[in-house]
């Protein structure tokens, strides 16, 4: 058995499921006077349709816009000593602090206000300002562009396929009344996970939490059911976009993040793409110095997952043959494997990053929150460790076989189109080359 | 009662300083919280010491400490580290190269022998010098379409001109192109020296063992006579000028304000990081961000921040003041306008006394998060070393902080904000057209691709 030498330590996590449905953890950290406090919501872009796509995200905005008692949610934080921030992403929002322990009540107390009660005062300045993270993340971003075309390429039925900030039109033209709408059906007790984590007591928090969340009725989610067909042959996209670097995405469908296989699709994809030592990495940036950089990486959704290999084409080099050289190693990879070293690195160094990760209670939730979303089972963080190292060669040879094919992949290229004066940037590509002799 | 509190039963545990026989300043923080052993070593190399027209060596030299020693190939070092669940970084800034692993405390003997090996015995092989410079050419030239790397280096042209501070750490492509292996070997003999360099643990075990395992590996580093080259005064801007760098094709104007700020050793700092918590420090809860985000809708970024500059070799370095948004170009001007405004509000009118209160609020909650992380500990220790503070300075800065007042406060605004600046805009001419005025020089420019 190909066990790694380090071990974890289970977390102790205390759980309770108020009457209205909404469930409530608690992991005890006690080494230093500080608690993160996380709401996270199972609503993400997916729940949206065409039209109002983005409105996850924008209504995650408007959250910090205040609710009758509390005007501004941030400078209370702030006051507090604390940080505060939030996230959308396409399966949930996540709203999160990092608090002294001394203001943990008055913070799930604003939590439960804003579950219920924002103002939407400021709709059109917030809508503004999310057009400005468009462009800014996106628009201005060839690496953004890529991501986009390579979900809109990838899902075709599933709501995957929109950006999770929403296409520009639809962030231009969204009314007020859906967002609201939005709020009404998805912003409710029972559709949502309530996470502390730090210098507290299980017991206290609960009472806490049922004072102010316990209040409020469940309400009917509606079901989401939209399965994406299975892909029948490869996919490709190919855009030119303002810049001067060439990327490209191969991606492959493999198991969702709750699915047995996705340890060992995590653990592929360190083998194949995940630094150094990976395979892509010392074929194509080390020996064929194809690209300046490559990785592997897994991306689990609850719906889907993706084994996503991302490139940038090192200057003067050629992308078709950089793709070529990724199809070759997946080849390879096909033909002799994995070796029994390769496991074992990757597993000591995803279990020493557990560890590392549990030096801050943010981050903690953060793995808890997410174990939640995708599988509604908070012990799955102490399960995940054992379940790494349990996994097999025969286990990454099953994900190989089954799923790292050409049927299931999909490849999105970005070109350059250099802005402007193409003379320097001519002489600079010529430059970047001649050091190649 | 309660600082002291944090002070000696969360942040840390321990404590033990040593200097080595060959001059290597060894600090030990005994953080019991996880079995985790974290190590910095921090030389005073930084970029600011890359020579004329080699800019980027610095950078190059780190990042070529771990391909290839006399035992191992870069690969092997990099195979042997992840067998280990040992996560190396190497990082430049201005002034140091930090070369950092976080272990597991159960290896942390066979981590510190690879570590001390790739910083004693590096060789530089010259395979790998070529490889990482074609890399390093590579992402440069990737990035110029990236207009918020393009405008961190503008910035740093026009705020710092011919000082070293103003070329980027990675060094321009025109630049790595005229660096030789020989420049890296002699950049490596000449600053990765003990007597140059302080080595920060911060793990689970008695300071004095984790001080006998660094001494174990680290002892046979070489103490040599250090030529110390003292790097120039930073001449900041004088006067109010403007620079707009023509970027086509991207939908936004990039608005960055740079001057000249304090040092940490002057005994306003403290007074000067409030101002700026309440101009444009702390987020949501800050007037630039209050007035260009949330009033008008105009940018999903925007902040102003300060450093405390840096000290060196005995000699101070006067930290910046910098400010800064990105926003559509139909609102450009008037986001400019309402950035000056609110510089010069603070400067003429001062803050209000609830603003004040937030402030201390704020960094009287926010100790209790300051020594969470193990690099969050090895920060502090080091900011103590470099400025010769007592290891709970950060605790007694926020005691400085309580006591504060408003005249003070609003006195430090009127004294360090800037009156002098520069302006980089960053836009599409063709859509973006300046029309401010007041100003003591506007100049429009074109963005050269290989100009240093």
């Amino acid at each position: 058995m190909l066990q790694s030498f380090i071990e974890i330590k289970p977390l102790d996590i205390k759980e309770k499921t108020l009457k209205n449905g909404l469930k409530v953890y608690v992991i005890e950290e006690h080494s230093s006077p500080v608690v993160s406090v996380q709401v996270w919501y199972k609503v993400g872009s997916k729940n949206e349709v065409v039209g109002i796509t983005g409105s996850a995200h924008l209504l995650e905005h408007m959250m910090f816009r205040g609710t009758k008692e509390i005007k501004d949610f941030s400078q209370i934080i702030d006051e507090l000593g604390g940080m505060d921030n939030a996230f959308t992403s396409f399966d949930e929002t996540a709203y999160w602090c990092e608090i002294p322990s001394s203001a943990v009540e008055k913070v799930l107390y604003m939590e439960a206000d804003r579950m219920r009660n924002i103002t939407f005062d400021g709709f059109d300045e917030e809508r503004n300002v999310v057009i400005e993270e468009r462009r800014w993340r996106t628009e201005n971003d060839q690496r953004g562009a890529l991501w986009e075309a390579l979900f809109s390429t990838i899902f075709w039925a599933h709501p995957y396929r929109n950006p999770v900030i929403g296409w520009r039109s639809d962030l231009e033209n969204v009314n007020l009344e859906k967002i609201k709408q939005f709020y009404e059906t998805y912003y409710a007790p029972n559709n949502a996970y309530l996470i502390v984590v730090g210098d507290v007591k299980a017991e206290e928090v609960f009472k806490i939490a049922e004072n102010y969340f316990g209040k409020y009725e469940s309400k009917e989610i509606p079901k989401f059911y939209t399965t994406e067909p299975k892909q029948r042959g490869p996919r490709r996209t190919e855009i030119k976009k303002e810049g001067f670097a060439t990327y490209i995405a191969v991606a492959y469908r493999v198991p969702k993040a709750s699915s047995e296989y996705s340890p060992a699709v995590s653990l592929l994809a360190d083998i194949l793409g995940g630094g150094k030592t990976s395979k892509l990495y010392k074929s194509i940036v080390y020996e064929k110095q194809l690209a300046s950089s490559i990785s592997a990486f897994y991306y689990g959704l609850k719906d889907e997952g993706l084994l996503i290999i991302f490139a940038t084409l090192q200057q003067g080099k050629d992308i078709n043959e950089l793709e070529k050289a990724i199809n070759e190693e997946i080849e390879n990879l096909r033909k002799n494997k994995v070796s029994e070293e390769e496991l074992i690195r990757a597993k000591n160094n995803q279990l020493a990053d557990l560890i590392y990760s549990r030096e801050s209670v943010v981050r903690l939730g953060f793995q808890l929150g997410e174990a939640l979303i995708n599988t509604d089972n908070p012990n799955y963080i102490n399960e995940y460790p054992k379940l790494i190292q349990k996994v097999s060669k025969q286990d990454i040879e099953k994900i190989i076989n089954e799923y790292i094919n050409d049927d299931n992949k999909t490849t999105v290229i970005v070109h350059p189109i250099p802005p402007s004066d193409i003379q320097a940037y001519i002489e600079g590509l010529k430059k970047a080359s001649e050091i190649r002799r | 009662m309660i600082l002291i509190l944090v002070m000696e039963v969360k942040m840390m545990d321990n404590i033990k300083e040593k200097v080595l026989s060959n001059g290597l300043n060894v600090i030990a923080v005994q953080k019991k919280k996880l079995p985790i052993f974290q190590l910095s070593l921090v030389i005073n190399a930084g970029s600011v010491d890359d020579p004329k027209g080699k800019e980027g060596l610095a950078n190059l030299t780190a990042n070529l400490i771990d391909e290839g020693t006399k035992k191992y190939n870069a690969i092997e070092i990099a195979e042997k580290f992840e067998e280990l669940g040992t996560n190396l970084s190497i990082s430049v800034d201005d002034w140091t190269t930090n070369i950092s692993i976080k272990s597991l405390t159960q290896n942390v003997e066979k981590s510190l022998e690879l570590l001390s090996d790739i910083i004693l015995n590096p060789t530089f092989p010259n395979e790998e010098f070529e490889k990482v410079k074609k890399r390093t050419i590579s992402n440069i030239i990737s990035q110029k379409s990236d207009p918020n790397y393009v405008s961190s280096i503008l910035l740093s042209q026009l705020l710092y001109k011919d000082h070293p501070l103003a070329h980027p750490t990675e060094g321009y492509e025109n630049s790595l192109l005229n660096i030789k292996r020989e420049d890296v070997i002699e950049f490596y003999n000449n600053f990765y020296i003990p007597n140059n360099s302080t080595l920060i643990v911060v793990s689970d075990l008695e300071p004095s063992k984790s001080i006998e395992i660094v001494e174990k590996f680290f002892s046979k580093w070489q103490k040599k006579v250090l030529n110390i080259k003292q790097i120039s005064d930073i001449n900041y801007p004088k006067g109010k000028e403007v620079y707009i760098y023509h970027f086509p094709g991207i939908n936004q104007a990039f608005v960055f304000l740079g001057s000249k700020g304090i040092s940490r050793d002057n005994k306003d700092f403290n007074k000067f990081r409030i101002v700026n918590y309440i101009l444009g420090g702390s987020g949501f809860s800050s007037r630039i961000v209050k007035t260009i985000r949330v009033k008008y809708g105009y940018a999903y970024w925007a902040y102003s921040r300060i450093d405390g500059g840096y000290k060196r070799y005995n000699k101070v370095f006067e930290g910046s003041f910098i400010a800064g948004f990105s926003t559509k170009v139909e609102s450009g001007n008037h986001a400019i306008e309402l950035l000056l405004d609110e510089i010069n509000k603070a400067i003429n009118e001062g803050f209000k006394e609830d603003e004040l209160r937030s402030a201390k609020s704020y960094y009287e909650g926010s100790i209790a998060r300051q020594g969470q992380t193990y690099s969050q500990v090895a920060n502090i220790i080091f900011n103590a070393k470099l400025w010769n503070l007592p290891y709970d300075y950060w605790i007694k800065d926020i005691e400085e902080i309580k006591k504060l007042n408003l005249n003070e406060v609003n006195e430090t605004a009127k004294k360090f904000l800037p009156k002098d600046y520069v302006i980089l805009v960053l836009a599409d001419t063709s859509q973006f057209k300046f029309d401010l005025k007041g100003f003591d020089k506007v100049e429009i420019r074109n963005f050269k691709l290989n100009e240093n």
